[in-house]
């Protein structure tokens, strides 16, 4: 009799360890849409999703595209995200730098659960725009490959991204729309202000060359 | 123990073979003359190709399929007996198991010697036989031994809730060989695991992702950190196995999170 008992009692445990086991590898289905501001889909937006724990999170972030109609879907483990979007070719910044901060745009701060999640609203932030340019030797004007260009808030310069320019001393971005600080720089030159320093404000998707020439030192 | 099984696809020749009408359901003969007239449903010519990733050592079960107008498959692998390797100081193949010898890229080719393939087209005129042969091939490469990130887009302070801070870096990672030269296959499953080491003052826990390569083997990828640790000087130190089409790599990424940097092997 004892022997069943123990048994059973084995038994017990092992599938509430399974159940466990299974509940922490379940995930759920997050769905919802990706809007602009004024209400419109965009179908062609890329959805980024970042873990935190309590006090923080690293990782990589996770991506999935959206539909035609602005809609997405992402299995997500039991945990806490902030569900985010951008939609870089038509000028619509990556939300998860902090230079591209917007107070219009709505980015969903979730924690799943035991269930799923739907009809979440992602409101991007206002268009702005691509700049695009080359770094080139102000003497003899040949490509500087592996050049760096540095974007600034021009409110709080202190927030910035810093581009990698290609081989052949190429790079694009897709920038805020507020007013930005753009600078230039690669060993062996002087680091160099786009327009001598003038703030530049790109709206509605409009892309703009900022190639600038550097100073050799 | 094999990995993911790979598959290697391809449908008929639309000039010679024509197919049953797709829409009946029912799979009988086409109506042959000299030339074929009743072919009621293009047949696709296409091959696709999963590049196969094996170990040095290692080894990986290739499947052989055809697939007709109506969206059959047919699974050959019982009904061929001749596999070849393009280059068999790189790699071998028997009976579809491909074992890898040394690093380099390789074709596996697969052939129905006896003609068992019977999706019943009308084949060389003016016969219709039952059975037609059927060949197919897929390329990929044996001795993938790491990601790396090749370059770095652009990176800078993370945007994060109220209360944490942090940074981001969008990189372009790539499969390589060991000597860093590039594993250069499209549509390559790569697949990670980041598990935090024993300095994890950032709050990064186990964390998996997946995702194909380009056709350098490469593919975008973007670290993040956003702690209420930050700013300050704390880190997490964690490692990065990755696997290519299922297949384990050698090399284990040191991954450095740091409230101001995110540094990859180092980098």
């Amino acid at each position: 009799m004892s022997r069943a008992i123990l048994l059973a009692s084995v038994f017990v445990v092992a599938v509430s360890f399974l159940a466990i086991v299974q509940a922490k590898d379940r995930t759920y289905t997050v769905s919802g849409s990706v809007i602009n501001l004024d209400g419109i889909p965009v179908a062609s937006a890329l959805v980024t999703v970042m873990g935190l724990g309590d006090h923080g999170g690293a990782g990589q972030l996770l991506t999935t595209a959206v539909d035609a109609n602005g809609r997405f879907r992402i299995a997500l483990a039991p945990g806490r995200y902030v569900i985010r979007a951008k939609d870089e070719a038509h000028g619509y910044p990556d939300p998860n730098f902090l230079f591209s901060a917007d107070p219009r745009a709505r980015f969903p701060d979730i924690i799943v659960g035991d269930a799923d999640i739907s009809g979440l609203k992602v409101i991007l932030a206002a268009k702005g725009g691509i700049i695009d340019g080359i770094l080139r030797d102000r003497v003899s004007l040949r490509l500087i490959p592996n050049g760096k260009v540095v974007l600034r808030d021009a409110a709080n310069p202190d927030v910035l991204v810093q581009l990698s320019a290609d081989r052949n001393g190429r790079f694009e971005f897709a920038v805020p729309n507020k007013p930005i600080l753009i600078s230039g720089v690669a060993p062996g030159y002087t680091s160099t202000l786009f327009a001598d320093g003038e703030p530049l404000t790109l709206s509605g998707g409009e892309r703009r060359d900022v190639s600038m020439t550097l100073q050799p030192k | 123990m094999f990995g993911i099984r790979n598959r290697i696809k391809f449908a008929v020749d639309t000039k010679t073979k024509c197919a049953t009408r797709p829409s009946s359901g029912i799979s009988g003969p086409a109506t042959c003359t000299y030339y074929c007239t009743s072919c009621d449903g293009e047949v696709l010519t296409y091959v696709v190709i999963s590049p196969f990733a094996v170990a040095k050592s290692g080894s990986d079960q290739l499947d052989f399929e055809a697939k007709d107008n109506t969206g059959s498959v047919y699974y050959l692998n019982n009904n061929t007996s001749s596999w070849s390797s393009s280059n068999t100081a790189i790699g071998t193949v028997s009976a579809g198991v491909v074992k890898g010898v040394s690093p380099g890229g390789l074709t596996i080719s697969a052939f129905t010697p006896t003609g068992v393939y019977n999706p019943n087209y009308c084949a060389y005129d003016p016969y219709c036989p039952d059975t037609q042969q059927v060949s197919g091939s897929g390329s990929g490469g044996v001795g993938p031994y790491q990601v790396e990130p090749i370059s770095t887009a652009s990176q800078g302070q993370a945007q994060c809730t109220a209360g944490y801070a942090g940074w981001i870096r969008n990189v372009t990672n790539q499969v390589q060989y060991q000597s860093g030269a590039e594993f250069g296959y499209s549509g390559l499953t790569v697949a990670d695991t980041l598990t935090p080491g024993s300095t994890n003052q950032l709050g990064l826990k186990t964390q998996t992702g997946s995702t194909k390569t380009t056709g350098d083997g490469s593919f975008p990828d973007t670290y993040y950190v956003c702690s209420t640790a930050c700013p300050s000087t704390n880190q997490t130190d964690a490692l990065q196995n990755w696997t290519a089409n299922g297949v384990p790599l050698p090399h284990v990424n040191g991954v450095v999170y740091k409230c101001g940097s995110i540094a990859i092997d180092g980098r």
